[in-house]
């Protein structure tokens, strides 16, 4: 026993001698990540945050902003060509280096998004029809063969195809996963960097904007526990955490943090079998429209904690599309289930068949959306396929299952795109069609820049009308940093301001 | 005793191929591979089969599993899925952690477990009752409480120690102590409480038995009756104890290394496990079962030389 306190004293001393922890000095950023970055080359890295090791080292062609706006990188200038956003032109700007010193020029770009369009990843298909690129002087020209009006988001650092490789990195593909090869701010330091616990980033010497490296070295690091990366963080040895959640917000700001939140996804249930193939009953509109009806979302959000809030459409607030006055729609009215019910011819209710995953909270919903709809007599059997995204697509492609739980946050044109309209969807199996849904798509598809808005609401409109889904609740992402000045915001698509990011003291 | 460590050795190499037949099963069962992390949310058969194909999913999985062997064999332990490194040098560059960790742990178990313990059963009474309430208290405490605790008194209110990571002794030993001091008590809580049971268990045992209570109506000293003749004796089973505790150690610092976020091993076999990254799976089980065969090898040597006739059955 009197080596316990022996012992204790020893670790003090070990403390006080070597002057406490080593503090992320100034002239350093560290930020946390929740899980390492599923890679380092760009063709294969999905979204969200762990995007962070591109943000810094891939200079994109366009740059979006943490206030929803985009603006030039390495395109100095982008256009739609004529009608109907099916040619797209960028502007290269002249005189930009990669890290290696050879010239960004129009070639590497189109070089680039050639192997981009050949590589399988998890953000392909952003490059949904896409048929060709070539360039023409300083012009790069995007050509394809289906409308695109989100391009600019699509060529930005959050899709990661606007991050335009060096002619040495698309020569050695293999080399990609393991090095950087951008015209971005910053370079990997290989020498300092553990693959899959922490990233070190330099200053890249031939960057065109150096005003834009405030800080001399960036570390990523990954600290997978959330508790753990909140601690770190009041403690000052991480500057960002990126692995930060609505539940320990509080705390954050309680450790004198400051606490952005956006990039909302919204849980909904697909009511995938729109035309009764499976579940007759889903082919009426009134019965869609019942189930909605019957769903008291302010319950179900206030039980699901915090972060959640009540939501009645796929666009969650701040994203692109949303209406106000669409979450009203179909307000938590039993009664009015009932009678929507009853009319459609399913008075004693009728049951379904509903797939989903645990994670993102979605079996939670499911759960809970289920015992809502048990009160109007309606029976959803929950089957879950745990986290096995292989047998959910399985399951989805078999036709069985009536309905899904899914979380998405992507924008509502990537979200018509890929999983209501688009036939391939493992979201849409039934290969749902409606000749309003197909208009106000198409409207959207090939709106101008300023039509956009007003037809992506449209969109939305149309397909809480048609009751196409039964959204449950919008839930927020979160970043959580200390002494860090210049922070922006958190933009509903996710952008962060990363390279404003600033030493406290020195913005 | 030279019999004894061949024997081993030569037994070990069925289990690392069984073991890691094992491991390759396991993951094949295990639901989703590596083609669907890399594609994400992107479910086109068509790219699914290209990236299967790349990766060499799409053949049987004899055949990946011979491809294995055949180069773990010639000491080519193959490429991360993920990263292209090779699987040896990302082990390698990982294994520093771990072995600091859990020797340091190993050390720290044993030196407080065995000194709790003698405490225990020589002073008896009150004070004994107390350390066995405590012991009681350190297994049951599950560790990422624990750990938590410790960061933040330690690392957050003292500001003693960092909350996560690790330095490398290289760079800095102090900052390595320190890096290291909270996982290590975090990681040896429960096995001290383990240990410190057994010796003393094993301490009151010999201390009952006849020849004790001869040597003490001799007269001996109490300090030279328990060094000399109870220690041995009650080391027994507490050293092969102590060989389980360890090995109870590699899983431990699984959750350690996460919570701390330390670069070892065992945070490598989550990522690895998560990502289906089989290469690097199969580097890390072989890597742990070299050094469960290395904790039982050194057990049964100490064990043979506490004991002869123990092992030479």
């Amino acid at each position: 026993m009197r080596r316990l306190p022996a012992l204790l004293a020893a670790c003090a001393l070990l403390a006080a001698g070597c002057s406490g922890s080593p503090a992320a000095a100034d002239d350093t950023l560290v930020i946390a990540l929740p899980a390492p970055p599923e890679s380092l080359n760009p063709a294969q890295n999905g979204s969200g945050g762990q995007g962070i090791v591109h943000w810094l080292t891939y200079e994109p062609l366009i740059r979006a902003n943490s206030d929803g706006t985009f603006s030039a990188a390495l395109a100095s200038d982008w256009k739609y060509v004529g009608p109907g956003n099916t040619l797209f032109e960028m502007t290269i700007r002249p005189d930009v280096r990669f890290a290696d010193g050879t010239p960004v020029d129009p070639a590497a770009v189109v070089a680039t998004l050639k192997y981009y369009l050949s590589s399988p990843g998890s953000m392909k298909p952003f490059l949904t029809g896409i048929s060709d690129v070539t360039s023409d002087g300083p012009i790069v020209r995007v050509h394809l063969t289906a409308p695109n009006p989100i391009l600019p988001y699509v060529f930005s650092q959050l899709v990661n195809w606007g991050d335009v490789i060096s002619p040495a990195g698309l020569a050695q593909p293999d080399q990609l996963a393991s090095k950087t090869f951008g015209a971005g701010a910053y370079t990997l330091d290989a020498s300092a960097t553990i693959a899959g616990d922490h990233y070190t980033f330099v200053k890249n010497t031939n960057y065109y904007r150096p005003e834009a490296q405030r800080f001399g070295k960036v570390v990523v690091r990954v600290v997978p526990d959330p508790n753990s990366a909140m601690q770190a963080l009041t403690s000052g040895q991480i500057d960002v955490n990126l692995n930060a959640t609505a539940t320990l917000a509080d705390q954050a700001r309680a450790g004198g943090a400051t606490v952005l939140e956006g990039n909302p996804g919204v849980l909904a249930l697909y009511l995938v079998d729109r035309a009764g193939q499976t579940t007759p009953a889903l082919g009426d509109v009134r019965v869609r429209k019942a189930l909605n009806h019957a769903v008291d979302r302010s319950a179900i959000a206030a039980a699901l904690g915090a972060g959640y809030s009540a939501v009645g459409q796929i666009a969650a607030a701040g994203t692109d599309g949303h209406d106000p006055s669409l979450d009203g729609t179909h307000s938590y009215d039993p009664e009015e289930a009932r009678r929507l019910l009853a009319s459609a011819g399913y008075g004693n209710g009728f049951s379904f068949e509903l797939v989903d995953l645990v994670t993102f909270g979605m079996n939670t919903a499911s759960q809970a959306v289920a015992a809502q709809l048990a009160k109007v007599g309606v029976t959803a059997t929950i089957h879950t396929d745990g986290n096995d995204l292989n047998r959910y697509v399985a399951d989805l492609s078999s036709r069985k299952f009536s309905a899904t739980t899914f979380r998405l946050n992507t924008p509502l044109f990537a979200s018509a795109l890929f999983n209501i309209t688009g036939a391939a969807s493992p979201l849409n199996p039934f290969q749902s069609t409606d000749p309003d849904v197909d208009r106000a798509f198409t409207a959207l598809a090939s709106a101008s820049e300023t039509e956009q808005e007003p037809a992506a609401k449209a969109f939305n409109r149309t397909v809480v009308d048609k009751a196409w889904f039964l959204p449950v609740a919008a839930i927020q992402n979160y970043v959580f940093a200390k002494g860090i000045d210049g922070l922006g915001s958190f933009a509903p698509n996710g952008a962060l301001d990363v390279l404003s990011w600033a030493p406290q003291g020195k913005a | 005793m030279l019999r004894l460590v061949g024997g081993r050795l030569l037994w070990s190499v069925p289990l690392l191929v069984v073991l890691s037949a094992l491991t390759f099963l396991l993951a094949w069962l295990t639901p989703g591979d590596a083609a669907r992390v890399v594609l994400g949310t992107d479910t086109d058969p068509a790219a699914y089969a290209r990236v299967r194909s790349q990766l060499g999913l799409d053949r049987s999985l004899p055949e990946q599993y011979g491809t294995w062997l055949a180069g773990a064999v010639r000491g080519d332990l193959g490429r991360s899925l993920f990263t292209g490194e090779s699987v040896a040098a990302v082990v390698d560059s990982r294994l520093a952690v771990s072995l600091s960790l859990l020797l340091l742990s190993a050390l720290v178990i044993a030196v407080v477990g065995v000194a709790v313990g003698l405490v225990g059963a020589l002073r008896g009474g009150v004070v004994g009752r107390a350390l066995d309430g405590l012991s009681v208290v350190a297994m049951s405490v599950p560790t990422p409480w624990l750990g938590l605790v410790l960061v933040v008194v330690f690392a957050v209110n003292l500001a003693w120690f960092p909350v996560t990571g690790y330095v490398p002794a290289a760079q800095s030993p102090g900052g390595w102590a320190l890096s290291l001091a909270l996982p290590v008590v975090c990681l040896a809580a429960g096995g001290i409480a383990v240990i410190a049971k057994q010796v003393r268990g094993a301490v009151v045992e010999v201390l009952g038995r006849a020849y004790v209570r001869a040597l003490r109506a001799n007269g001996l000293p109490a300090r030279r009756i328990i060094c000399r003749h109870v220690a041995k004796n009650a080391a027994l089973p507490v050293v092969t104890v102590f060989g389980v505790v360890l090995i109870g150690l590699l899983g431990g610092s699984i959750v350690v290394e996460q919570l701390f976020a330390l670069p070892g091993l065992g945070q490598l076999t989550v990522t690895a496990a998560a990502q289906h990254d089989l290469p690097v799976l199969q580097g890390v089980v072989l890597c742990f079962t070299v050094l469960v065969v290395v904790v039982n090898l050194l057990v049964d040597l100490v064990t043979g030389w506490l004991s002869p006739r123990a092992v030479t059955r």
